[in-house]
């Protein structure tokens, strides 16, 4: 196994490209047209599915959603870069963030049955605090508008990397795609389309990564042996570097990325009841093989002795160089593309259907009640579109991320052990969930400038959790739960 | 090509139409089924007891990785799982019925 034998395929035209993403697009917006026509008749039908969403939609949006193009290219990098020990602490805390999700999406979902957004639980469970719920609206906020980002600046990555079509171009193409669809149907076009696209991320997977394997002379086991060969850590899950280097500080990440985002939420409450818990678990267990599967591409990256100069300076890029220059057929490079734009369609489609039961509960409904059926359809579709234009601007202005991505960790970090507590322990009270997340955020971040992620994460979220447990053990009465149900902040339904 | 390519072929194929008849059996009954006014709360029918299922599948995931670095083999257990994963989500339609206004 030699670098060296890796060429670009041949026929990979910038036309191909375009085709494929435009193409993909138009199938689903043919999708979303049917979906409008049929399903969607108002506001409430377009952000939460008049809550008729069963296990099947529900399990495959649930995973669509949380399958990120970065994360479909991460799973091959982290092996790539640290081993199997790298995949073994990306993949495990992943999975187990949409699990840890089960008993408070069935709390929430017993308690407040007609809910829309985890806004509208902090308005309603704080006594109508606009502080409070304001600050869970911009973390969920700025948290879509960064997985927008994220996924753009991936598809781009890989469009790029597979086909020579320019990065800004892949960019607008996506945001032009994805929100021409998105915007007919609304939450019932994300899990219809999103589900489809859990196919598109399992089976070609499976075909294209055994197919790599079996370009190679030997197949797995000369991969095995040249990864062990060079250095038998390689090939364990129990090397420390991986879990030092990021693999802790990601588990609480991710743990609050699921926790703390709208996205999944949407879905809690736009699930039928007796399939939300099912739906959580099944979806952080049938997510799990999909990094699995393409985190052995990372070995047959360090099986060739791969550089991050080699696929363009950049170590994401490891899987989507391997793929297109290993010798597959051409079908088999698109379905990998495919993989990728489907990763990539039903995140950004999730987020900004996300973003349109924010804008539609949490803004237009609490600040200008008033406001008439058919004009808060307008904007909350609107609202999509405005989201999308953001992130496209974002990227392609080439400013640095980093801004948005320290504001919105500090964020959710913050709001992780508030938000859990607001949900279990009825104690918990207004002075201590904003407290708790100020903070947390005034003092943890700094120590995590000083000494580290690591350090910075466990301050974050001790502090916020001394902070909620201490307000709430001095505070006076303990909330009653039953009052998520009668109160009703907003009525969508016409 | 190889006998294990053709394996995983019959497979996907397999666990695609297991997935297509679950999808249209999904969008059948969404569109029967999305314009009930009734909001329903009955939640008795989900799952309870889910933490050791939880963790069965964080130490099934833990264990199918490590095994990729114990023997060649195991390195394609990750592809035929993802195959299981769309085949399961076909199943899931199956699973779940509705209750009909």
């Amino acid at each position: 196994m030699n670098a060296a034998d890796l060429t670009l395929s041949p026929g990979l035209t910038q036309g191909l490209g375009l085709a494929l993403m435009i193409g993909t697009g138009l199938v689903f917006l043919a999708l979303a047209w049917l979906i409008k026509s049929k399903l969607v008749r108002n506001t409430h039908d377009f952000i939460i599915s008049n809550r008729r969403v069963g296990l099947g939609f529900g399990v495959g949006s649930v995973i669509s959603v949380w399958t990120w193009a970065m994360a479909v290219m991460m799973s091959t990098a982290m092996t790539f870069q640290f081993g199997l020990s790298g995949l073994f602490w990306f993949v495990v805390p992943n999975g187990f963030a949409i699990m840890a999700m089960v008993p408070l999406a069935k709390i929430l979902r017993r308690r407040m049955p007609a809910g829309y957004t985890i806004s509208q639980f902090a308005y309603n469970r704080f006594n109508q605090s606009k502080v409070a719920s304001g600050v869970v609206t911009v973390t969920m906020i700025f948290g879509i508008l960064l997985e927008i980002l994220i996924n753009l600046k991936g598809t781009s990555v890989v469009m790029s990397t597979v086909f020579p079509i320019n990065w800004q171009v892949a960019t607008l193409l996506t945001v032009v795609v994805v929100l021409a669809y998105s915007y007919f149907g609304g939450l019932w076009t994300s899990v219809m389309t999103g589900t489809i696209n859990t196919w598109m991320i399992t089976v070609p997977a499976a075909i294209v990564v055994v197919a790599v394997f079996g370009m190679i002379d030997g197949g797995a086991t000369t991969v095995f042996n040249a990864v062990k060969a060079g250095d038998p850590t390689n090939l364990s899950i129990f090397e420390a570097d991986a879990a030092a280097g990021f693999g802790i500080t990601l588990a609480f990440g991710l743990l609050a990325a699921t926790v703390a985002d709208q996205t999944f939420w949407q879905k809690v409450w736009a699930i039928r009841p007796n399939q939300v818990g099912r739906t959580f678990l099944w979806a952080g267990a049938l997510f799990y093989p999909i990094p699995i599967c393409l985190g052995m591409l990372g070995l047959v990256g360090i099986g060739y002795g791969l550089t991050a100069a080699d696929v363009g300076g950049d170590i994401v890029a490891v899987g989507p160089y391997i793929v297109s220059h290993i010798g597959l057929p051409m079908v088999l490079i698109i379905a990998y593309v495919l993989v990728i734009l489907a990763a990539c369609y039903s995140t950004i489609d999730g987020a900004s259907s996300a973003l349109s039961s924010i804008v539609a509960v949490d803004l237009v409904k609490r600040y200008a009640p008033a406001t008439t059926e058919s004009r808060l359809f307008y904007i909350t579709k609107l609202s999509m579109l405005v989201g999308g234009i953001i992130a496209a601007i974002v990227v392609l202005s080439g400013a640095d991320f980093t801004s948005l991505v320290l504001t919105t960790y500090a964020l959710k970090t913050s709001i992780l052990i508030p938000l859990v507590l607001a949900i279990i322990w009825p104690r918990t009270n207004t002075i201590g969930f904003v407290g708790g997340v100020v903070l947390s955020i005034l003092i943890g971040m700094p120590l995590r400038e000083f000494y580290g992620e690591l350090i910075g994460t466990f301050s974050i979220l001790g502090i916020s959790a001394v902070v909620v447990v201490g307000a709430g053990l001095l505070g006076g009465r303990a909330f009653d739960m039953r009052e998520l149900s009668v109160k009703q902040a907003v009525k969508l339904e016409s | 090509m190889s006998i294990l390519m053709t394996v995983f072929l019959v497979l996907g194929a397999a666990a695609t139409i297991l997935f297509v008849a679950g999808y249209v059996r999904g969008v059948r009954e969404a569109i029967a089924t999305h314009a009930d006014p009734e909001l329903e709360v009955d939640d008795s029918g989900d799952v309870n007891a889910f933490w050791w299922q939880i963790a069965i599948a964080v130490v099934a995931a833990a264990l199918t990785i490590a095994l990729a670095g114990v023997n060649p083999a195991f390195i394609y257990l990750g592809p035929l799982l993802v195959i299981g994963t769309a085949a399961m989500n076909g199943l899931a339609f199956f699973i779940d019925k509705p209750p009909r206004g």
